[in-house]
Order: structure tokens, then C-alpha cells, then sequence
């Protein structure tokens, strides 16, 4: 409502002129199966559209509204999530504005953008659309600047404010008043809707030719953010005044080389290096044995994905297939690795992500094609406790359907 | 004359074109060097071999005498060509080129492009020439006409308002320019769409932090299926209430069944350690000698918001049970619950654990069993409660009714699944439903247990699986109090057997 409103300010504020517009968007339906550790899901499906009518206000203004909705019922292999539950959908709805200011002759755009969000997840059988756990809904206002360079190159910042909020989710332990019926079942200093985080997002990524065949990608981010009703836990597993906060930052450098045969057959070959570290001044507490774990969220994650694209046909309607293999790694610095049973052990929980995907385009009509991808993920780790959440899996899901853009 | 000739020629070839007009970054690289240096004010003389880049929203005219032009946008990179006698030879490396010729009077003018050549072909001509990624030439024939030539000699004829595409491979079909407008719209819609992939960049960031968030519930088993399917919440934490004391709760939460929760509050005889690893370490005894602490009175607690089954123990003190007068109350394995092994105790081994003088177990408040005794050295050493409440002292109505001591344990035969029930003579009962809960829901074999169904095997097997214990009793009333916790601390306190 709010935005709508902004945008219709926009609008009204310039002249009342015919402005030019362009509609962007697409539709994609998909319908696949999953399996996990052998066990196959039912046949379920998935389905998202965007449409963004991009507004030319001026020769140096370009509104970009954005609407896009989606649903997701077969697990992805992708989430982190992915395979800590038997059953998940979800559900999600973002709109945005997005302003692009350049003046002619100008290296230099400002994008002011501004967005809002919720999704919906159902994780078990009980849970029904809207009360789920985990739905949140998302604000987030912030600004871009790019910088054009020379011989195709890029340089773009971006500073994001944004928030998060978990309507359905309070701990149990507030829920539960300090003193019942005499016996003593919180803390003090106990946190309400801990999930709830605030923050700022900086991001700085560039692009720019290697030599004559060549283009190298960066890209560095750093999320920080603070949970205000999240206290943190001292040795004794008491509450203590400072609340959490937690630094993620995201590298990536990105090599991608086009090769062309001939007009009918032409190759695309990438390959990333990544690296996500998070920091966060909470600390864990295993209070079955009164255990102290300090800098329980810290982790390093390193990342290696080599992909390749074939395209055959004509360049305005070819026939794509991508393959795509993927490495990944994750340490816990302060976080040793637990047996069967819970038990600590010595040395460092660390996990191994070994994953692989095919996937085809092929056009079936103008802006319609049909889309086929396969992907396979077996993770491990020296981790053997595994009743609450698995580190050791093996996932694939296949999926079928089409995309329509215009 | 010849002198002269030669003279002409070589002014032809020492200028061959003259640049113009240039804003924004420009840079020259002339012939007989191999650096490029910003082009000073124009006009610039430029040679055969000479050139010329722009950067960003830079743009240059160059004329060749009077009947050519060629303009260019940014990002471009171009050289003049070894000159044919009167004519003009561009190479283009990559950018956009325009080029127009007027009364060329059959004078050649050429652009050259990694994979196709252009010629004019009529005595005006202008044409549009974008070079990209792997050296694709886009030609767009504005006026006149032009020859087309692939690499692999492949030529057609182009006429105003045709456009064709050229790659390794060769010509493609030459198409209709598209209108100015069109083009315009194309353009602005290919930006947009640029921003659209953008506009999803930050989100994605901030979608790292959601997800991690929500594994961390997961690792830390703050969210756990049930037999059934359904979820269960559990949260369990330590509440320090005194120097002396602390309460473990469990806290469980159901979608429509409020709150569940198991705690166990122990109270000692001095101030604890703030650290309380070697606290709960102890709690199932101690070898060798006794503890520095000892636990003085404990309370444990199931609780479904309504209902209560407490059970509250008081007088507690440290007894070397493999030196007691009872032989029969010795200790052969102890629970460790930093490693989660049972450890086995040699005959004659001292083993300090803790007995209580007094007891009660409490249904809403009734009391429904007990014991009192004098610094009991032995288990057997307590008496029965019978008139009066062993904790409060207070006189009871009715004499207590006797229960089935021990209570029957039965087991399951597919999962693994332990009932426990204590009937008492009045006729009222508590049962105990113990559960070993799979990842997911479901209940868990018998195979995952090593050892069949002895107490150790079973407490072991527990200790591998999410537990589940549901709690009936007369008094409440046909309502359960169903918890799903760790069963670590029930066996280290001896009450989960």
C-alpha cells in the first residue's frame, strides 16, 4: 500500500506526459521429484512469476516497480535448509522500486531501491500457510552506485538497510512466565521474538575483461546484523546484558570464457571461487551437560563451482545445456565435532558438500521454452550426531517445465 | 613532375585522416610506437596505422578528406587501415563505428571487423558496425549500399534498412533494421532488465543470514518431529536461581497443545562453580571420592501447563555404596554424562552417590508415594510413607494407598517403546510412555539398539535418538503430558531407568 502510494507520487510528481514503459517479467512452472537418503517425495511442483513495468520518467530517471510471487513445493538442494526437514514448501511474495538515475555523458547511476517482502513456510504436516514458524516478512531501503568503466567494465556499491521479522516465532521460555506455579522455568533477561534482526548490508563487486577471450567477476558483501531481543549467553548459560550481533561476509571471484565454434555451436565456461565467513559475538550453550560453547556460530565456508553451457542452435533460439559441478566446505572454528550420542570430541566440526546438475533449455516458441534439470547433492561430515539436524546426506531432485519471458 | 607525384603521395599517406572532435577519454597509439596517450586538443593528424580508443560515453569524429566520416560511441578501439590509393580502410576491434560516405565517386571506403569486411557499394553510404564478445559484427546499412564478406568469402549485397549479423561461422540472414524507436525501446527494456537481476542481489545476501538463522534451530534441536509427524519445539537451558542451586528445563511447545515441560532444580550444600560442566558430571555419583558438593534436595517436574507430576527429595547426602552394609545396593557401572558411556565400577571400588532421607511424588498435588529415613546409608535403610506427607510432615487424611513396587516395564516389540505403570490399591495409576523417536518423526527400531532390552542397552539407545515420554495419571483427568527432550539428564538423575 505504502509502496504503491511512493510510486504514484513518483509519477504524479513529474509532468503528465505519456511516460514510455517497457513490461518485463516471466513465468516459470516446474514439476519434479525429490529423494533424500533413498527415500523419494511425492510428485510436487513449483511455480514463480515476475513482472516489472520499467518506466522511462526522463532522459536521466527510470522507475523499475517489481512484483514477484512464488511457489515452491519440491525441496531444493540449494537451501541450507533443504534437507533439515521431511516436508517443505513455501510460499513468497516481494515488491519493490527500484530508481535509476544517469544523466548522459555521466560514468556514473544511482539507484535508490526500497522493497518488502513476506514467505510463508510449511515445514511439517501441522503447519498450516500463514502460521508457519519460520514466515517472516522483510523491509529493506538502500542505494546503488555504479560506476561504468572503460572497455566494458563495472564497479557497483551498494549500502541496504533492512529488516526482518518472525511473526509466529517467540521463544518458549518467554512464553512461559519467569515463575510457575512457584517452580522457577526462565531466565531472566529472557528474549521474546529472537529471531527478529535488523542491519546493513555493504557490497562492492566489479567486472572487468581478462585479456581478449575473457571476463573476471568480484563480488564482496558483508551483512551485519542485530538482534535486539537475542541476549547473549555467558559460561554459566545466563542471559547476559549485550544483545547479539553477527557479521556475514560473502566473496566470490568469477572467471567466464565464451568459446564459439561457429554460429551454431557456442560454449560457455565459468568457474567461481568463493569464500562466506560468519562472525557473531553469541555463544552456544549445551545445557544437558552445562557446557560452555563460545563462538558457536562462527564458520568459514569455502566454495568451488566449475560450469560449462553448450549452446547449439541460433543465437536468437538455441538449445541450451549446462552442466555444473560443485565443492564446499564448512568449518566451525569453536565447534567440535559431537559422536552418535551428543559426546564432544576433539578437533573441529567441519562438513563437505559435493553436488553436481544438468540442465537443458530447449525453445519451444518465441520467449517459451522447456526446461529439464537434474541435481545431485551427497554431503558428509565428521559429525555423528545427527538426530536433530543431518550433516551427512544424499539428495537429488529432478525437475521439468517452462519458462515464458517477455 | 615525378618529384612532385611523390611529394602528394606522401602527404596522402602521412595524413590520412584528421580527427576531428573528441569528448571524454580519448587515447591514441600511434604506429611507430606501442603506447597509447591521451589525445590533446583537436584536431589531431591522424596516420596509416594509428589507434584511436575511447572510454566511457566518450565520442570522436574522424574525417578522411572531404567525402568521409566516421563517428564513434565509447568503449571503442579502432585503427586506420593500410590505405588503398584515395580510399578508406577502418579496422575495428570492438565498439560501434559509424560511417558515412558522400559522392565517394567510386573511391573505396571499408570497415573492417574481425569477422566480416564492408564495402560501400553506391556513391553515398552510412552504416553502423558494432563489434562484441569473440568478434560478432552487427552491420545496420543506414543509406546507400554496401558489400557484406564473411570470413570464409561468403558476401551478400545490403540495402538501406537491412541488418545483419556476422560471427566465425559466417553471415546470417540479413533482417530489417529496426525502427529508431523500436531500437530505443529495445535498448531501455535490455537496461531494465540489467537492473531487474540487480534489484534481487541484496536480497539474496540477506537470504543467507535467514537460512543460517533457521539452521541453527535446527542444529541446536530446537524443532523436532514427533512419532507422529507433527512438530515439537524444545528448548532446554539452565536457570540459576541461587549461588547454591540451578534448574534444567526442558521446554516443549505443540502446534494447539500449549506448553510441556520437564525440569529438575537441585539444590546444594554450598555455592556452585559458575561453570557447571563438573556439576553435571557428578550428578550420577562419583568414584574413588565423594564430590565437593552435595546435592541437599532436588525437584523434578513434568508439567503440561495444568497438570503437575513433582517429585521432591530432601536430606540428601554422599553414600559409598560398595561400602555399605547393603551388598546388594553395590554399584557395578556408572553413567557418564560428559561421554556418554557407561563406566564400569570394579567390585570393592568406591562409589559415592547420593541418598535422600525423605521423598514424596506429587499428582496435582496429591501425594501418591514416599519415603522417610535417618542419614539412610542404604536405600533400604527408608520407610514407606504412609500417615503423613515425608516432605511437609503434614498428617495425612487416609492412610496412603500401596503401589506396585517395582512398577511392571513392558516393552514393544517393533519400535522402541517402553511402558512403565504404577498401580496403586486405591485403584489410581501414572503410566510412563518412553519413546526413541527417529530423524523425522516416526519411532525408532529395536535394530538401532545394541544389547536388547537391559537397562543399560535401553538408556544407551536412548541417548542415540530424539526421547519422547508421555505421563498419564488418574488425576488428570484423561489429560497427558507428552515431552520430548533429551534423555541425558533423566538417567544422570536415576530417574529414568
Amino acid at each position: 500500500m505504502k509502496l504503491g502510494l511512493a510510486l504514484g507520487l513518483i509519477l504524479c510528481a513529474g509532468s503528465t506526459r505519456a511516460y514510455e514503459w517497457e513490461a518485463l517479467g516471466g513465468i516459470t512452472a516446474l514439476g519434479g521429484l525429490n529423494s533424500f537418503d533413498g527415500k523419494r517425495n511425492s510428485f510436487s511442483g513449483n511455480l514463480d512469476g515476475t513482472f516489472a513495468p520499467a518506466i522511462k520518467v526522463s532522459e536521466t530517471w527510470s522507475l523499475l516497480p517489481s512484483a514477484f510471487a512464488g511457489y515452491q513445493g519440491t525441496r531444493p538442494l540449494t537451501s541450507v535448509l533443504g534437507t533439515a526437514t521431511v516436508n517443505q514448501q513455501s510460499a513468497e511474495g516481494r515488491l519493490g522500486v527500484r530508481g535509476i538515475y544517469a544523466r548522459p555523458q555521466s560514468r556514473w547511476i544511482f539507484k535508490p531501491h526500497i522493497l518488502y517482502g513476506m514467505k510463508f513456510l510449511k515445514e511439517t504436516t501441522d503447519e498450516n500457510w500463514g502460521q508457519g514458524l519460520f514466515d517472516h516478512r522483510q523491509q529493506a531501503v538502500g542505494v546503488e552506485v555504479e560506476r561504468m568503466g572503460d572497455d566494458m567494465s563495472t564497479l557497483r556499491f551498494d549500502i541496504t538497510w533492512f529488516n526482518e521479522t518472525y511473526p509466529n516465532y517467540t521463544t518458549l521460555e518467554s512464553q512461559a512466565a519467569l515463575q510457575f506455579a512457584g517452580l522457577t522455568v526462565a531466565r531472566e533477561l529472557v528474549g521474546d521474538h529472537i529471531l527478529d534482526h535488523s542491519g546493513y548490508q555493504f557490497s562492492l563487486s566489479g567486472d572487468h575483461t581478462l585479456g581478449q577471450r575473457a571476463m573476471g567477476m568480484a563480488k564482496a558483501s558483508v551483512v551485519w546484523s542485530r538482534f535486539d531481543r537475542q541476549h547473549v549467553i555467558d559460561e554459566g548459560g545466563q542471559f547476559t546484558q549485550p544483545t547479539r550481533s553477527d557479521l556475514l561476509t560473502d566473496v566470490a571471484l568469477t572467471a567466464r570464457m565464451p568459446h564459439e565454434w561457429n554460429a551454431d555451436l557456442r560454449a560457455f565456461g565459468a568457474l567461481e571461487f568463493g569464500l562466506t565467513a560468519n562472525t557473531s559475538n553469541q555463544n552456544g550453550y549445551d545445557a544437558t551437560r552445562g557446557r560452555f560453547n563460545p563462538g558457536f556460530y562462527d564458520f568459514v565456508e569455502w566454495r568451488m563451482v566449475p560450469s560449462a553451457s553448450l549452446t547449439i542452435g541460433p543465437p536468437r533460439r538455441p538449445v541450451t545445456v549446462t552442466a555444473r559441478v560443485s565443492w564446499k566446505t564448512r568449518r566451525y572454528p569453536h565447534r567440535p565435532p559431537q559422536e552418535a550420542t551428543g559426546a564432544y570430541g576433539s578437533g573441529v566440526l567441519q562438513s563437505t558438500e559435493l553436488g553436481g546438475g544438468l540442465s537443458l533449455s530447449y525453445p519451444m516458441a518465441p520467449r517459451l521454452r522447456l526446461i529439464f534439470s537434474l541435481d545431485r547433492v551427497s554431503a558428509s561430515a565428521n559429525q555423528d550426531f545427527q538426530a536433530f539436524y543431518r550433516y551427512s546426506y544424499q539428495s537429488t531432485t529432478a525437475l521439468a517445465g517452462v519458462r515464458w519471458d517477455w | 613532375m615525378t618529384l612532385l607525384i611523390a611529394l602528394a603521395l606522401f602527404c596522402a599517406q602521412a595524413h590520412a585522416a584528421t580527427l576531428k572532435e573528441a569528448s571524454g577519454l580519448v587515447q591514441i597509439r600511434k604506429a611507430s610506437g606501442d603506447r597509447w596517450a591521451r589525445a590533446g586538443k583537436a584536431p589531431i593528424q591522424l596516420e596509416v596505422g594509428d589507434a584511436v580508443r575511447t572510454g566511457y560515453n566518450a565520442h570522436i569524429v574522424i574525417a578522411f578528406d572531404r567525402t568521409a566520416v566516421l563517428e564513434t560511441a565509447g568503449n571503442t578501439q579502432l585503427s586506420l587501415g593500410e590505405s588503398v590509393p584515395g580510399g578508406v580502410v577502418v579496422n575495428v576491434l570492438f565498439g560501434a563505428v559509424k560511417v558515412t560516405g558522400k559522392e565517394l565517386g567510386g573511391r573505396p571506403l571499408e570497415v573492417h571487423a574481425p569477422t566480416a569486411s564492408i564495402r560501400a557499394r553506391s556513391d553515398s553510404a552510412a552504416w553502423k558496425t558494432v563489434v562484441g564478445g569473440g568478434g560478432n559484427a552487427v552491420i545496420e546499412m543506414n543509406e546507400g549500399q554496401a558489400a557484406v564478406e564473411d570470413a570464409h568469402g561468403g558476401a551478400l549485397r545490403m540495402r538501406k534498412g537491412e541488418r545483419v549479423e556476422a560471427d566465425l561461422a559466417g553471415l546470417h540472414e540479413p533482417t530489417v533494421v529496426p525502427s529508431p524507436a523500436r531500437a530505443r525501446k529495445e535498448e531501455f527494456a535490455q537496461r531494465m532488465r540489467r537492473e531487474l537481476a540487480f534489484d534481487r542481489e541484496p536480497d539474496q545476501a540477506q537470504k543467507q543470514v535467514s537460512d543460517q538463522i533457521r539452521r541453527e534451530q535446527y542444529e541446536l534441536g530446537h524443532l523436532l518431529t514427533d512419532v507422529s509427524g507433527a512438530r515439537v519445539r524444545m528448548e532446554d537451558y539452565v536457570v540459576r536461581s541461587s549461588p547454591s542451586s540451578f534448574a534444567y528445563v526442558a521446554m516443549n511447545g505443540r502446534r494447539g497443545a500449549g506448553l510441556s515441560w520437564y525440569s529438575w532444580e537441585g539444590f546444594f550444600d554450598r555455592a556452585l562453580p559458575k561453570d557447571l560442566t563438573s556439576v553435571f558430571a557428578s550428578l550420577p555419583g562419583s568414584l574413588g571420592a565423594p564430590t565437593p558438593w552435595t546435592l541437599a534436595a532436588f525437584t523434578e517436574t513434568r508439567s503440561n501447563g495444568i497438570d503437575f507430576l513433582i517429585g521432591r527429595a530432601e536430606g540428601g547426602h554422599q553414600v559409598d555404596l560398595n561400602h555399605n552394609t547393603d551388598p546388594g545396593d553395590d554399584i557395578s557401572s556408572f553413567y557418564d554424562p560428559i561421554r556418554d558411556v557407561f563406566i564400569f565400577v570394579a567390585v570393592g571400588q568406591t562409589a559415592y552417590t547420593t541418598l535422600f532421607d525423605r521423598y514424596g511424588l506429587y499428582a496435582n498435588g496429591i501425594l501418591k508415594r514416599g519415603w522417610t529415613g535417618t542419614n539412610i546409608q542404604s536405600q533400604g535403610d527408608v520407610t514407606a510413607a504412609s500417615a503423613s506427607d515425608p516432605i511437609s510432615g503434614a498428617i495425612l487424611a487416609a492412610p496412603l494407598p500401596i503401589y506396585n513396587d517395582p512398577p511392571p516395564t513392558t516393552y514393544a516389540d517393533g519400535t522402541a517403546r517402553q511402558e512403565v505403570l504404577e498401580s496403586y490399591s486405591d485403584g489410581t495409576q501414572i503410566q510412563y510412555i518412553n519413546q526413541a523417536v527417529s530423524f523425522g518423526g516416526g519411532g525408532m527400531s529395536w535394530n538401532a539398539f545394541t544389547g536388547g532390552q537391559s537397562a543399560q542397552s535401553w538408556q544407551g539407545g536412548l541417548l542415540h535418538s530424539a526421547f519422547s515420554q508421555t505421563v498419564s495419571a488418574t488425576e488428570f483427568g484423561g489429560r497427558t503430558i507428552q515431552l520430548m527432550l533429551s534423555p541425558r539428564v533423566p538417567i544422570a538423575i536415576g530417574s529414568l531407568h
